[in-house]
Formats: structure tokens, C-alpha cells, sequence
């Protein structure tokens, strides 16, 4: 099965559904990528993303049961398919061999 | 504490925005982020979470969910099925879309529509609070209201010896007999100065009667009427309680002070119940009618009395009547029997109260004037219904390729008429709430306009139900009737043809035809208003022109109740002395004059007298004349001239004085012809008491501006009758500050004295000019907008005229016409309507005139003026509404309009 190559921030999402498990969705994915990245990101930005991977078949989601916290409101939460993890490895293996060969920099080092 | 909730409007704001169960989800993540955010920042937590509902991206999300299939169980983001609801919720959003795809169209037809909505709903919210409402009895039907019936027919109050005939007499039919009177109280302010309210002097059994019981506390006992000025006992309304004091439980059983003196509060009358002056006028208070040698002192009885009894069990209103009838008949036979020579009179009448709006006498008039004023508004909501017509029709010419694209692919003609009829009335939904919103500020401004009374009238009012219903229903009319032929017209077009593009011009034609007529129809509409408008204005131009008798330019008038158990006549007297002198010794006044009663106010006082050689009317043992006691200055400062004799002189304020200033009408009635000067009057019959008539002064008016001229007397001044006198001031300052001189003189000389009127003599007849006025304000405004509607209506047809006919422009300037030409073509269009429409306008005006007349002053309902300036004004503004778009017409470039469709 092919599928297009997940973009930056549909692989950022990605990883964190991965990460979280059974504790994703919407608000502790978007605490995990704030976190993580040390960005602030909009929640809707967070959703557009979620809603277009799983129609891309890289995600699915099922509605949790209302809490009475959050305003008594029900959750949706998201898990990542074998087709999404499938996606990042190939999405990760472009990146590697377009590192191949190149040095490892790290902050202050100038580059050649 | 309470969890935190987010911005309530952001909430809103999300939940509109994106609907279904994604929106739930969103709406929870971030609701729970608030939550945990705001125990660090409260402020700071608000602002991310409206960053976050008006971020683009929950825009793009929006999108994102609405692509997504509607398989029931994935993301239902809208109802589901294809049920009855469905159908309505894609009506309505196709709807929506279209009406938005053309926000020109649909702002000036929400607009028109609100403009038309919003003074029948100001009206119907005014008249609702005055007329429309619920006396708060328990059984109106059960209660029968006694009133003397006057020798011209009018419906007028009681003497106490009515009620008294009443109770005696109609024990067969009334399990019991109130008695209420009117009258206007002070309750003192902390500051010491006096609150104007108005109350009910009552009879102790008024609230059994009414059926009422107190909200708090008690109503009377039966005791507590009985011996006069012995129970100083009150019961105040619900809205004094809450509004005056802070709905306070303790003032029950406290005491509060009423024209400076203390009553203890007894009980508070429910909210619902507020009082027996007018339904929708509140009484502030109630006090046992024993009381009236407080309130009214110097009266040996209450009196203007409405009578209200309530009817026994199985006895009906119509028999309460007959009996109420018999009593003062059985009366007249008595009286005859005392003294042959003094015919007794007296007739009495019942009325169910069931059947009384505000009062019986008045209630005709009344409902005249609410049908006068509801047929106006009336007028303007046909106008925008038809502007709604026109650009409905407009619009379906606009659309018949798309109703025939829809034909072609299938759809019912029902469909798409339905589709269009929910066009319309989500239109008319729309206008009709802001309309709705106007009308309530309408109205609430109306209610604040003051009136010219002594106390303040509390009309409330509110968005009740019945004004939601009434709106929903003129709006649902309008759309439906106005929107049907539109729908109609659009789905009749050939569908082959047109969508070859073929029904040319002709067919357009004869759909620009048809707005013609509603426009000619608008321009009849608004005539006939203007006409109503421009008659008004004039009737109210005749009453500010009539003569009052005395000049009421650049004078002060203060208007000053004392309080007759503290200042008794003497000492009133003495009091207007050394006030009149310390008033002439300021140089800012040139002349300062007292009088117990201003010409044209309210209140009067009758003297009667017998004539030497002058026999009295018959049936009357005396002459009758109403009176004024007047200091010596009254005459030069009023301006009123002297026919013959002198004024006053100083030395006659004395009692036994014995003269006596009669007005000209007075002079004449006795001594046609004659000099009057020298003549004897004797008082009450007496001629021990003779008063010597010293001056003739010439007529004023009295009570109104269309009497007949009124034989009226002046006499020096005693004090006069009642507490109550009034100071004129003339001076070389404004008219405004006269009367603030004279204010604080007053209360120099005694702080406790009550002030109720301070102002200008123009003031002072603020209210003879009050109704007219009024009259002509409201119809000029409702006239005006009628206007504005009619020329949005040709303005409309006009221009959309022009860009259906850009082509023809294009080529007859291509041709050679001069671009003045082909505006005079567009203009001309437009203009026959006008004059058209003007002329059929002028002819319904002229029975329109003759409707309205009962309500004009001193003009005839075809006032040739008012006739002249409806069309003109309509001429005017409606030729400047069709030049503007057909200036357009003018400014087509050839070239680009015939390479256009």
C-alpha cells in the first residue's frame, strides 16, 4: 500500500498519537507537541491535522465517553494505523538518505 | 469555588462555528485546557482561549469537517436522514446562502422591512401597555363601576351622596359597595422635598371589593374609614415597595410620610394588582378615604367619586343597571317632593368593568385614536411589504435561468416555490426582529417624552408575548403574500427558452410592469400619509396661533401647593404679600402677580351669587361662576386688558372689600350692551354680601384653546380656596430664570412650602398644546418614513430599470442621443409613477381628511394647504430618488455596454 509521504506537521502529530497511545487526543496531543517542540500551536491547527490524517487513513479515532470534567463534553481520541506508522518510517528513511553523508551539526558550530 | 467556565461568547462563538460531535470535541479539549490554565492565570487563561476560538485554523477546520461523508456514525456534523427536517434545514441553508450571495438585495429588503415592522411594533408595544391590559381585579365581569351621567351624555364622577343612595339601595344586587377617588400625593424625600405619586383615597372595603388581597401586611379594616382623619393608615403598591424602598420587609408596620404628615404602612398590594386609575397607569398608594380632611382639607366630603360594586351571586351586570338606574330616579322623586321648584336631576349609570379599557367616558376616543394610529403604521408596513414585493420580483426576473436549470434537472415547481417562500419568510424573520429592535426603542422613547401632568406616569413597557406574536404574525403575512407571486412569476417562465437565453426584453417588460404598479401603489400610500402628516402639522400650527387672552411670551410662572393645615388662608395671604414685595424690590423683575388659578390649567373653583334684576338659569336658584382671586398686578402682568374700569387696588385683598372683576363674556351674559361697572353682584344669594363689579377685563381662555370665550370672575386675593396659588414674574431676564428667582424667593421665606411647577408660561401651556403635538410628531414621522420607503421602492425600479436597459443606453448613445436625453427617458419613467400615484394619493386623502377631522384643531380635514403640500413634498424627494440612479443611465459607455450582455 502507498501512500503519500506525511508532511512536517502531520508527522509531528503523527509521533505524538504514537507517544501518547491510549491517552491521545485532541488536547494532549496538542500539550505534547507544545511541549516537546516549545511552540505554541492553536488547538483547531491540531484538529485540521488529526481530521486530514485519519481521512488519509493514517489515523483512527473512536468517541470516549462524556467526562464531567471539560463541561461535561465528549472526547475523541485518535490512535495511529499500521498505514501511519508505515508512513513516518518512509517518511524518516527520505530524511536519512538525504543526511547520508553530511556531518551532524550541532547550535554554534559553523557550517563548511 | 465554582470551576471556572470559559468566555461564554467565545463558547457560543465555537459551538456556531463548528458544529456536530468534532465541535464537542474541540470544545472540550479546550475547555479543559481553561480550566487548568486559569488556576495559574485567570486573564491569561480568557485570552488563549479566545486566541484559540478565532484562530484561521478553526476556520480551515470547519471546512475540513464539512468535506467529510456523512456516514452516520463517522463525523454527523449535520442532522441526519432525508426526513421532513432535513429537508427544512437544507431549505433553510440553501436559503441562507442565496440571500447572502446578494447581500445589496438583501440589506435593503431586511431594511425596508424593518422600517415597516418597527412602528407597528412601537405602536402595538405603546397601546398594549395603555389600553390592552388587566385591571388585576379578581371577576372584572363580577364588578360594576356607577357614574353620574351628566345632562350632554358625559360619563362624570360621584358626590358621596351618590354613594351613599348606591350602598342604601342596592343591597338586592351588591354583596358590596366601594368607593375610589384619584388623587395625587407627595411622599417626602429625605432631602425634605416632596415626590409627586399618585394614589387612591379608597373606601375600606375597596380591596374586598376588587378581590385583593396584600401581598404583604393587610388591606383595610373596616374601622379604619369610619371616623374621619382618625386612621392615618396606608397601603402602598409593589412597585413603590421595590421601587422607593428597596422592597424593604421592615416598612411594613413602619411609618412613611405623605403630604408631611405620617401614615403607618399597613400592607403592600401584590404586583399584580395596580390600582383602579388606568390599567396601565400605576397607583403608587392607597389611603382610607376617612382621611380626607388631611388631604383635601376644607372639603366637608371626598369627592369625585368612581363607584365599584361588586354583584351578589346569580345576579348579572345588566340587571345591577336597571337597578342602579331605579335608585337615582327613586332619588329625583324624593327631592321633587321636598321642593317643586328644584327639578332633581340625577342620573346614574353601571358599567361592567369588564367593558371598561381605561374609562367609559373616554374609551371611544381612545380606541379612535389607537385605530387612527395603527391604521398609519399600518399604511407604512403596506409600503415596505411592497417594496419587498418589488425587489422579490425583481429578483425572480434575475433568477429564471437558475429556476429553469433546476426545471431542467428535475425539481417540482412546489419545490422551488417552497424554496423561495422560505427565501422570503427568512427575510421577513430577520426584518421582523429588527424591526422588533427598533420598535422597542421606539416605543421606550415615546414613554419618555414627559407629560405635561403634575405627577409622572409610569407606563412600562416590556417585550411581552403577545407583541412576539404579533410581530411573528404581520412578518409571516408580509412574506407569504408578498412572496408567493414572486415565487409564482419565477417558476413560470419556459424553461427551453429561457435557457437559450430568447425571453428577451418583452417578457421583461411586462415584469418591470408590474412593479410599476407597485411602486404607483407606494407613491399613493405615502401621499396619503404625508397628507396625514402635513394635516396634523397644520392643525397644531392653528392651536399655537389661537389667542390665549395673555401673553405668554418671556414670563416665569411657580406654581406653589401649601399646605392648608399648616398656611391657612390668612396667613397664604400674608405670605403672597411679602413675597410680591420682596419680589418688586429685585431689579431683574419688572412686575409680579399671584392667582389661585392660572388660565388654562388644571382645577377649578365655582362661586355662585345672584344677579339683581338678572333671573338665573332654570332649574337654578343662582348664577354660577367659575373664579380666580388675583393680587392687583395680575392683570398688567398677564397682559390682560382692561374693556372698562380699574384694576385691584392694594388695599382690597381685605375680605370685606366687595368688588369684583367680571370677564367680558361675563359682562355681556348679564348686562348686554350695558356698562357693568357700578352693577351689584350679591354672594350666595345674600345681599349683605355685595360685590360691586369695579372693571371689565377682556376674555381668556380657561380650560381649552377651542372654548367659546367664558364668562369667568376675579376677586382680590384672600388665600384662595384650596393651599394652591401660582406666581407670575415678568422681568428683563430670560423667562427661565424668572422663575428660578421666584423659586428661591419662596424658599427664602418657607423651605417647607411645595413647589410643583417651575418653569415658563410657555411651559405652563405645554400641555393645551400637548396632543396636537403629539399627533403631529408621530404622523410626521410616520409620513416621513413612508417616504423614505416609497423612494427605496422607485430608486429600486429606477436602477434596476437601468442595468436591464444598459444595452439600449449604449446603443442610442452610440446613435447620437445626448446623455441629458437618455436621462430625461430613465427620469421620465420613474416620474409618472410619481405623479400618478400623487394623484390617486390626493384623492383617497380627501376621504382620508374626512375621517381624521374629529381629531383636527381649527382646520378642515381638505385643508388646501396640507392638500398642496403632500404631493409637493413627495414630488420633490421622489424625483431626486429616481434622477440619482438615472444619472447612471447617463454615464454608460458605448462601447462597453454593447459588447455586454
Amino acid at each position: 500500500m502507498t501512500t503519500d509521504t506525511p508532511g512536517d506537521f502531520e508527522q509531528q502529530v503523527l509521533l505524538a498519537v504514537w507517544r501518547l497511545g491510549a491517552a491521545a487526543y485532541g488536547g494532549s496531543v496538542r500539550d505534547e507537541l507544545e511541549a516537546r517542540t516549545g511552540r505554541d500551536i492553536a488547538q483547531g491547527a491540531v484538529y485540521v491535522t488529526l481530521v486530514r490524517l485519519e481521512k488519509k487513513g493514517l489515523l483512527r479515532s473512536s468517541r470516549s465517553e462524556p467526562t464531567p470534567v471539560r463541561g461535561g463534553k465528549s472526547k475523541r481520541c485518535f490512535a495511529i494505523t499500521p498505514a501511519g506508522i508505515e508512513g513516518l518510517r518512509v517518511a524518516r528513511r527520505t530524511f536519512e538518505r538525504l543526511w547520508d553523508g553530511l556531518p551532524a551539526t550541532t547550535p554554534g558550530e559553523a557550517l563548511p | 469555588m465554582m470551576p471556572r467556565r470559559p468566555p461564554r461568547l467565545a463558547r457560543l462563538l465555537l459551538e456556531s462555528i463548528l458544529p456536530g460531535e468534532i465541535g464537542e470535541a474541540v470544545a472540550g479539549d479546550l475547555e479543559e485546557r481553561f480550566e487548568r490554565r486559569s488556576r495559574e492565570n485567570p486573564v491569561r487563561a480568557r485570552l488563549e482561549y479566545w486566541r484559540d476560538v478565532l484562530s484561521p485554523s478553526v476556520l480551515r477546520l470547519r471546512k475540513e469537517i464539512r468535506s467529510l461523508p456523512t456516514t452516520p456514525g463517522r463525523f454527523p456534523a449535520q442532522p441526519h436522514g432525508d426526513g421532513p427536517v432535513r429537508a427544512l434545514y437544507d431549505d433553510l441553508r440553501f436559503a441562507l446562502r442565496s440571500l447572502l450571495k446578494s447581500p445589496a438585495f438583501t440589506g435593503v429588503a431586511v431594511l425596508s422591512l424593518a422600517l415597516g415592522i418597527g412602528p407597528n411594533a412601537a405602536i402595538f408595544s405603546l397601546i398594549d401597555s395603555l389600553v390592552f391590559q388587566d385591571w388585576g381585579v379578581d371577576d372584572p365581569e363580577r364588578i360594576v363601576d356607577i357614574y353620574t351621567l351628566t345632562p350632554d351624555g358625559q360619563y362624570f364622577f360621584n358626590r358621596h351622596r351618590n354613594y351613599e343612595l348606591v350602598e342604601e339601595g342596592g343591597t338586592d344586587v351588591f354583596e358590596a359597595v366601594a368607593a375610589h377617588s384619584l388623587f395625587p400625593g407627595r411622599f417626602e424625600t429625605p432631602d425634605g422635598g416632596g415626590e409627586p405619586v399618585l394614589g387612591e383615597m379608597v373606601t375600606g372595603n375597596y380591596f374586598d371589593v376588587m378581590g385583593v388581597t396584600a401581598a404583604r401586611g393587610r388591606t383595610f379594616l373596616p374601622e379604619e374609614d369610619a371616623t374621619p382623619g382618625t386612621h392615618p393608615v396606608i397601603v402602598i403598591s409593589d412597585e413603590v415597595w421595590r421601587g422607593r424602598y428597596g422592597a424593604d420587609p421592615g416598612l411594613v408596620g413602619g411609618e412613611l410620610r405623605l403630604n408631611g404628615r405620617p401614615y403607618t404602612v399597613v400592607g403592600v398590594a401584590p404586583a399584580s394588582f395596580r390600582g383602579r386609575i388606568a390599567p396601565g397607569i400605576g397607583t403608587g398608594f392607597w389611603v382610607p378615604i376617612s382621611m380626607y380632611p388631611h388631604l383635601s382639607p376644607g372639603k366637608m366630603q371626598a369627592g369625585d367619586l368612581t363607584i365599584s360594586a361588586r354583584l351578589r351571586p346569580g345576579r348579572s351586570a345588566d340587571e345591577a343597571k336597571v337597578v342602579v338606574e331605579t335608585i337615582a330616579g327613586r332619588y329625583n322623586a324624593e327631592q321633587n317632593a321636598l321642593n317643586p321648584e328644584r327639578r332633581g336631576s340625577l342620573e346614574l349609570v353601571g358599567v361592567s368593568l369588564a367593558d371598561v379599557r381605561l374609562h367609559p367616558g373616554f374609551d371611544g376616543v381612545v380606541l379612535a385614536m389607537t385605530a387612527l394610529l395603527f391604521g398609519a403604521v399600518g399604511l407604512v408596513l403596506l409600503v415596505a411589504c411592497v417594496n419587498l414585493a418589488g425587489f422579490l420580483l425583481s429578483r425572480a426576473v434575475d433568477r429564471r435561468k437558475e429556476m429553469a436549470i433546476r426545471v431542467a434537472l428535475g425539481a417540482g415547481r412546489g419545490a422551488i416555490i417552497r424554496q423561495l417562500l422560505i427565501e422570503s419568510l427568512l427575510l421577513a424573520g430577520v426584518g421582523a426582529a429588527l424591526g422588533l429592535a427598533l420598535g422597542q426603542l421606539a416605543a421606550r422613547a415615546l414613554v419618555a417624552v414627559e407629560l405635561p401632568l403634575p405627577v409622572p406616569l409610569d407606563l412600562s413597557v416590556v417585550l411581552d408575548g403577545r407583541l412576539l406574536l404579533f410581530t411573528a404574525g404581520i412578518a409571516m403575512v408580509a412574506a407569504i403574500l408578498f412572496g408567493l407571486a414572486p415565487a409564482m412569476e419565477a417558476t413560470r417562465a419556459p424553461v427551453a427558452s429561457t435557457l437559450r437565453g430568447d425571453a428577451g426584453a418583452g417578457a421583461d417588460r411586462k415584469k418591470v410592469g408590474g412593479r410599476a404598479v407597485l411602486v404607483t401603489a407606494q407613491m399613493t400610500l405615502s401621499t396619503v400619509l404625508l397628507f396625514g402628516a402635513a394635516l396634523f402639522v397644520r392643525s397644531l400650527q392653528t392651536a399655537t396661533d389661537v389667542d390665549v387672552g395673555f401673553s405668554a411670551r418671556e414670563g416665569g410662572v411657580v406654581r406653589v401647593e401649601a399646605d392648608p393645615n399648616v398656611h391657612d388662608a390668612d396667613q397664604r395671604r400674608d405670605l403672597v404679600a411679602e413675597l410680591t414685595r420682596r419680589l418688586e424690590t429685585d431689579a431683574r423683575v419688572a412686575s409680579v402677580a399671584t392667582t389661585s388659578r392660572m388660565p388654562l390649567a388644571l382645577g377649578t373653583v365655582n362661586t355662585s351669587f345672584a344677579v339683581p334684576g338678572v333671573a338665573p338659569p332654570p332649574d337654578q336658584s343662582l348664577h354660577v361662576l367659575e373664579v380666580a382671586q388675583v393680587t392687583p398686578a395680575y392683570f398688567t402682568t398677564l397682559g390682560i386688558s382692561l374693556r372698562e374700569g380699574r384694576a385691584f387696588e392694594p388695599g382690597e385683598t381685605e375680605s370685606g372689600a366687595g368688588v369684583v372683576i367680571l370677564s367680558q363674556a361675563a359682562a355681556e351674559r348679564y348686562w348686554p350692551g350695558e356698562s357693568a361697572v357700578g352693577r351689584v353682584l350679591h354672594r350666595g344669594g345674600d345681599p349683605e354680601d355685595a360685590l360691586t363689579v369695579v372693571g371689565v377685563a377682556d376674555n381668556v381662555k380657561i380650560w381649552s384653546l377651542g372654548e367659546a370665550p367664558r364668562p369667568y370672575m376675579y376677586l382680590p386675593y384672600r388665600g384662595g380656596l384650596t393651599g394652591e396659588f401660582q406666581v407670575v414674574a415678568r422681568g428683563r431676564v430670560p423667562a427661565g430664570e424668572l422663575a428660578g428667582i421666584v423659586r428661591d424667593e419662596v424658599r427664602a421665606l418657607d423651605a417647607d412650602l411645595f413647589l410643583s411647577e417651575v418653569g415658563t408660561l410657555q411651559d405652563h401651556l405645554g400641555y393645551v398644546y400637548f396632543l396636537p403635538r403629539m399627533a403631529a410628531t408621530l404622523l410626521s414621522l410616520i409620513g416621513g418614513l413612508a417616504l423614505i420607503l416609497a423612494c427605496m421602492g422607485l430608486y429600486g425600479m429606477v436602477s434596476y430599470g437601468v442595468s436591464r436597459r444598459t444595452r439600449e443606453m449604449g446603443i442610442r448613445m452610440a446613435l447620437g442621443a445626448e446623455r441629458g436625453a437618455v436621462v430625461a427617458l430613465v427620469l421620465r419613467g420613474g416620474l409618472v409613477l410619481v405623479a400618478v400615484g400623487g394623484a390617486i394619493g390626493i384623492a383617497v386623502s380627501v376621504g382620508f381628511g374626512a375621517v381624521v377631522e374629529g381629531f383636527l384643531f381649527g382646520i378642515a380635514g381638505t385643508d388646501p394647504l396640507a392638500l398642496l403640500a403632500a404631493p409637493l413634498v413627495l414630488g420633490v424627494v421622489a424625483a431626486l430618488a429616481a434622477y440619482l440612479p438615472a444619472r447612471r443611465a447617463s454615464r454608460v459607455n458605448p462601447v462597453r455596454a454593447l459588447r455586454s450582455d
